[in-house]
């Protein structure tokens, strides 16, 4: 067997396992404010007594992107155009609760991207499907599917299983770089108000490998 | 040409073969490859839709009336609600995300049951629920013990199927599970399955919201939906053998 033989069987090798990609991405990860006997697990939730409570800021941007053949990313690709400037900015909430006498008010939220500041959300979705895991690899986003086609919510409503409410605030998506913060008010149990943490967003990044064919 | 240069040319040929030979081999074999993904690919839902057929003991039917909390739940059946044309006319969507009409066919279960092993006490709930199914088979079982906590519960699922917004046939009959499950220990008592053909259905409507998935249905399809339910109360009730 010459080595050009070797060569070729090599390369037809790599090429028959088709390529892989690995995408980078910046985003605003979530965190506790301040030091607090609860702590966020591996999904982002924080847990409270009879619930959970997860929260997404939607501004991620891609930052690398690499192509390679198998498994081996290594060449840069250029990613793709300016970010999509959008007017809004949409952060996702996602609320587990334990029985059925949970309610959530979306307009009692507040976003605070500078210290005195304080923003309402001006719509609310929801509630929604949580996304899960492989749903998830891609984005930041939360929320799936929503039996109430976009409708607004404008009232508390009834949280009695795992549900996603998407929150749009009226300023555009901030870069990853910003910090900010979140007080998740309106939740309450059977009447009383559940005392969320105040979620503190700051740059991180999230990754993903994935094959083509 | 010496000997040697000529065995080294007929080497170097040999070589040149099996180069040519590697080479033509690899859409072949990324083409066997992507064969055999497609087929894997088409039979495993196969293999996953069909529904794990528990029966229920004897023992099972006979505490049910001596259990104090007992909820019917079912899963979301419509994926899309419209209106699937904007004000322009314009068709929006191709197709509608639908099911079988789970909250009937539970109203009409539990209505059932109640009437023939006298039980008072199910609660049917009217809001559908989240399938959240990790596996991609049933729904996720745990999520009802999140929200219920203890007793028993019967749950109506349907998967979704897409319907062309011009209406016509879905390609197959339309299957819907349920389980019993006992919430303390989430042990499955009971599972069986129903299936009908809702035949052609017409039009989805475009210009307006669906309020809900019966609104989709023919009146037959939806006298086929009841007969469903009640297939699944004789085989609850082991009736149908």
């Amino acid at each position: 067997m010459t080595m050009r033989t070797v060569f070729a069987t090599a390369v037809a090798l790599v090429l028959a396992q088709g390529c892989s990609v690995l995408e980078v991405r910046e985003i605003s990860r979530a965190a506790l404010e301040s030091p607090s006997p609860e702590t966020l697990d591996k999904e982002g939730y924080v847990g409270l007594p009879g619930v959970r409570v997860a929260a997404a800021a939607r501004n991620d941007r891609v930052a690398t992107t690499l192509i390679g053949p198998g498994h081996l990313p290594i060449f840069p690709i250029p990613v793709g155009g300016p970010v999509e400037s959008s007017p809004h900015f949409w952060i996702d909430l996602a609320i587990e609760p334990e029985g059925e006498s949970f309610t959530f008010d979306p307009n009692q939220v507040r976003l605070h991207m500078e210290p005195g500041s304080s923003l309402a959300p001006s719509l609310a979705t929801g509630p929604a499907e949580v996304l899960q895991g492989l749903d998830r690899r891609y984005s930041q986003r939360l929320c799936g599917f929503d039996p109430t086609a976009a409708g607004g919510v404008i009232t508390a409503v009834p949280v009695r299983e795992l549900s996603c409410f998407s929150l749009r605030f009226e300023i555009a998506p901030p870069g990853p770089d910003a910090r900010f913060t979140l007080s998740i008010g309106g939740l309450a149990n059977a009447g009383h108000t559940v005392a969320v943490p105040t979620i503190l967003f700051a740059k991180g990044h999230a990754w993903s490998l994935r094959a083509l064919p | 040409m010496s000997p040697d240069a000529t065995s080294r040319f007929a080497g170097a040929r040999r070589g040149d073969r099996a180069e040519l030979i590697v080479t033509s081999m690899v859409p072949r074999v990324r083409w066997l490859l992507s064969a055999l993904l497609w087929v894997a690919a088409m039979l495993a839902p196969t293999a996953c839709v069909t529904p794990p057929r528990i029966p229920a003991a004897a023992e099972s039917i006979s505490a049910l009336a001596g259990e104090p909390r007992i909820v019917a739940v079912h899963y979301h059946d419509l994926g899309t609600r419209g209106p699937l044309r904007d004000d322009a006319g314009i068709v929006r969507v191709r197709s509608v995300q639908m099911a079988a009409p789970t909250g009937l066919i539970q109203d009409r279960f539990v209505q059932s049951i109640r009437s023939r092993l006298g039980l008072p006490q199910i609660r049917s709930v009217p809001e559908p629920r989240f399938a959240y199914s990790p596996r991609g088979l049933v729904p996720d079982a745990s999520h009802l013990k999140r929200t219920f906590g203890r007793g028993l519960a019967f749950d109506f699922y349907s998967p979704w199927r897409y319907l062309s917004t011009g209406g016509g046939s879905l390609g197959g009959p339309l299957t819907v599970q349920a389980r019993l499950v006992r919430l303390d220990d989430l042990s499955v008592l009971w599972a069986d399955s129903c299936s009908f053909d809702a035949g052609s259905f017409p039009n989805p409507l475009l210009f307006t919201r669906i309020a809900n998935v019966e609104q989709l249905y023919t009146p037959t399809a939806l006298a086929r939906a009841a007969g469903c339910a009640d297939t699944l109360v004789a085989r609850l009730l082991g009736t149908d053998r």
